[in-house]
């Protein structure tokens, strides 16, 4: 049985609010789709606005790409570990993969104009933008971001 | 909004111009699809690439950056890449990354296409 599939087996049918569920995939690019889908679907079911729930489909993608390429190395056999808990005003995710961690200070600033030709280096950018707070644990391996229903970038 | 909807990616001639139509999600997984298919058409020495993306849900930084680097090997090649149908959400990501700065945006096909000499 593939490893998503297995994850995918523990999320239950109809979500509650205040609940925290958990899910862990491969570091394979394509097993995001299947995360973000089970996330978008417990949003659906809120009132929470399609420009709530674009906010939180981006950077949820790039929160997991992240873990993926410059957590875990694009090494398959590590996994990522999502955590998601939806109350009536706000979503909590957490992204935590199995590398050393990083500091995101080091990441240069894409929006100057000798970095704007580099074609890397968004993703961090885009996840700040788009959810209210975006917090990483002290090594550098965890992301925690919060999107609070109805604000604005 | 919608489910996640699968990238397509359709190409035809227009007047002095190539036309790459993108449409759905270009998420992480799909980025690389779409770096290769402007990357091939590129190789195939067309210089005047109009990339539209009035279809687009949804654009992360992996597309972001199989855009960057398509411009890139384009003028390597002496080509230019522009882009169309922005709106919404898109053309926001855009102007908060300041991309709209090294790529010219036009409201349609027709306006990028006519930016180019016949």
């Amino acid at each position: 049985m593939p490893s998503s599939e297995a994850s995918r087996q523990r999320m239950p049918a109809e979500f509650k609010k205040g609940i925290w569920y958990s899910v862990d995939i491969p570091s394979i690019p394509e097993e995001i789709l299947d995360v973000e889908e089970t996330i978008i679907e417990a949003l659906s079911h809120t009132s929470f606005s399609d420009t709530d729930v674009f906010a939180v489909r981006l950077a949820l993608d790039e929160a997991l790409a992240n873990a993926m390429k410059h957590g875990n190395d694009c090494d398959h056999a590590k996994r990522v570990f999502i955590r998601f808990c939806i109350e009536d005003d706000a979503i909590t995710v957490s992204v935590r993969d199995e590398g050393p961690g990083f500091d995101c200070s080091d990441i240069p600033d894409p929006t100057i104009d000798e970095n704007l030709d580099i074609p890397s280096g968004r993703g961090l950018l885009l996840m700040k933008s788009y959810m209210d707070s975006v917090v990483f644990s002290d090594r550098g391996n965890e992301v925690t971001m919060v999107k609070r229903k109805g604000t604005k970038l | 909004m919608s489910p996640i909807k699968p990238i397509e990616i359709d190409c035809k001639k227009v007047g002095p111009a190539t036309v790459m139509t993108l449409s759905g999600h270009i998420s992480t997984a799909e980025s690389r699809l779409v770096s290769e298919n402007l990357e091939r058409i590129i190789a195939e020495k067309t210089l005047n690439l109009v990339v539209d993306m009035s279809g687009v849900d949804i654009i992360t930084s992996d597309g972001l950056g199989a855009l960057i680097r398509a411009r890139k090997s384009s003028g390597e090649a002496g080509g230019t890449v522009v882009l169309s149908g922005l709106q919404g959400n898109i053309l926001d990501i855009f102007r908060m990354t300041r991309l709209d700065k090294i790529f010219s945006l036009y409201d349609s096909v027709d306006e990028a296409v006519a930016s180019f000499p016949t």
